[in-house]
């Protein structure tokens, strides 16, 4: 069984459909990218999965639960909301770090609050914990580092680790090296790959083709509301059936040239 | 009269400024947060006939639907707030500290009797609008993502909202409210309108006896308080230097 399942989720603002019907299926340990170009509605499904949005249609499951249902009008209490939203990880575009705390307070802020709420418990001492997560992420040293004097990069594997320390079943990354340039986004990008060796199951909304290509177990091309292909990445980059996907690439390896 | 006695007069008027100063941001920073509360209020007591979904047919009536839809989403708290912080801040301080002073004698026959007590009223109120305004500014400059981060981390609304936003909203703040501060020392003296024996008061009564200089003089009674407060505000401001927003 599939640990989460995507079921035919729609999602339109006003008169936009924004996602036109999405299903995909992600296993234990698999690394997703999914690639499209802007407006296809990427982020739109990472917002409905992360319940940053509400979906209107479709249904979410995960572990053989429903965590997401369309046609109820459920409502839920906090503490399950919160439940809900700690199956998930969510590392942003834009980091979005908390500038007014270090490296480490940033990871460890939620740790503690999340302990004293009685929804998470770690082994060992908090603060120890999570500079061992600093540590994987290669910013062992950086831990009273404020934000804004860390480079993007780092600040982005500061979120990584924050994300990680609250041991999401899922990991989500939302263009997470955009915002970078190509020496940072290498950075990050090794600590995804060292991830993704760990087992770790991710989904990644990404423009790195390259690192798409190596790195993940399933490819998925979105456009204009709808997946129009997946597969492995090899039957993506090497042999696409949709015309969409082979000109949407095609464009890719023309810019990737210049 | 010597320059001795002229300045100990000041000073006893200088510290009727001092007290209106003192409890005017004493009352007016949390009344401010308040209003903040409600001109922000999202409340809307019709919305939820829109939310079951029975509504949606007449916000599709042609042209009449887009006003029926803004009444279904009228915020009453957010409305009223919103009116009163533009009255205070839409008319003269001066004409507040009279209305203060004089309505309640004038319409309710309980006459203002002590004056310092009107004009503290009359400033809390003014300056909790201008707070609230600062207040909201500075929430609303807060990046969406903040909030997002905080939600996709786990944590309650309350959770991102003391323990994230907060701080932020407090950095950047800050300077607005180091401006408002520092004009509040100096319209403390527009009490004098209903007569608290304020440092410009006290300077004016030397005036009608012939003295003109202690009027001026009090100018350096402001300088000097305001100087200090620069100093304290400046001191505030490094302190939180540490990070970047």
């Amino acid at each position: 069984m599939a640990l989460l399942s995507v079921n035919q989720l729609k999602k339109s603002f006003g008169k936009v459909d924004v996602l036109k019907g999405i299903s995909f299926d992600v296993e234990q340990g698999e690394v997703i990218s999914i690639i499209g170009s802007s407006g296809s509605g990427k982020t739109t499904l990472f917002r409905c999965l992360n319940f940053l949005e509400r979906a209107d249609e479709g249904n979410i499951v995960l572990d053989g639960k429903m965590i997401f249902d369309g046609l109820s009008h459920k409502t839920y209490s906090a503490k399950e909301m919160r439940e809900k939203q700690l199956n998930f990880g969510l590392v942003f575009q834009n980091f979005n770090l908390f500038p007014q705390y270090t490296a480490l307070e940033n990871v460890t802020l939620a740790m503690k609050l999340l302990a004293k709420d009685g929804l998470k418990s770690f082994d060992g001492d908090i603060n120890t914990v999570a500079s061992s997560y600093l540590s994987r992420v290669g910013l062992g040293d950086k831990l009273s580092f404020y934000p804004c004097q860390l480079s993007g990069g780092q600040q982005q594997r500061v979120a990584i680790a924050r994300a990680l320390a609250l041991n999401p079943k899922i990991l989500f990354f939302d263009e997470p090296t955009s915002a970078l340039d190509p020496l940072l986004t290498n950075e990050v990008l090794s600590t995804l790959k060292s991830l993704a060796k760990e087992n770790m199951t991710m989904i990644i909304v990404t423009h790195e083709m390259k690192f798409a290509k190596d790195v993940s177990t399933k490819v998925i091309y979105m456009d204009g509301g709808y997946i129009v292909e997946s597969g492995t990445p090899e039957q993506i980059f090497e042999n696409p059936k949709q015309p969409q996907t082979r000109s949407f690439l095609s464009s890719f390896i023309e810019t990737e040239q210049k | 009269m010597s320059f001795n006695q002229v300045t100990q007069e000041l000073l006893k008027g200088f510290w009727q400024n001092c007290q209106l100063f003192g409890l005017t941001l004493l009352f007016a920073i949390p009344l401010g947060f308040i209003i903040t509360l409600g001109s922000m209020s999202k409340f809307a007591p019709l919305a939820f006939i829109v939310r079951r979904g029975k509504a949606d047919k007449l916000i599709k009536i042609k042209y009449l639907g887009f006003i029926i839809k803004h009444i279904l989403e009228f915020k009453p708290i957010c409305f009223i707030t919103r009116v009163f912080v533009w009255i205070i801040r839409g008319t003269p301080l001066l004409l507040q500290l009279l209305v203060v002073f004089y309505i309640p004698g004038l319409v309710f026959d309980i006459p203002m009797k002590n004056r310092l007590l009107a004009a503290l009223i009359a400033f809390v109120i003014n300056y909790a609008a201008y707070f609230s305004e600062i207040y909201r500014g500075g929430i609303e400059a807060i990046p969406r993502g903040q909030y997002e981060a905080g939600q996709v981390l786990g944590l309650t609304k309350p959770q991102v909202f003391f323990k994230i936003v907060l701080m932020q909203v407090f950095k950047r703040i800050i300077p607005p409210m180091g401006n408002e501060i520092i004009t509040l020392v100096k319209d403390t003296s527009l009490a004098r309108i209903i007569a608290v024996a304020e440092i410009l008061k006290a300077a004016e009564r030397f005036t009608a006896r012939g003295l003109i200089w202690p009027l001026f003089y009090t100018g350096a009674f402001f300088l000097l308080f305001n100087g200090l407060l620069t100093i304290i505000l400046g001191w505030i401001e490094k302190k939180f230097d540490y990070y970047r927003t």
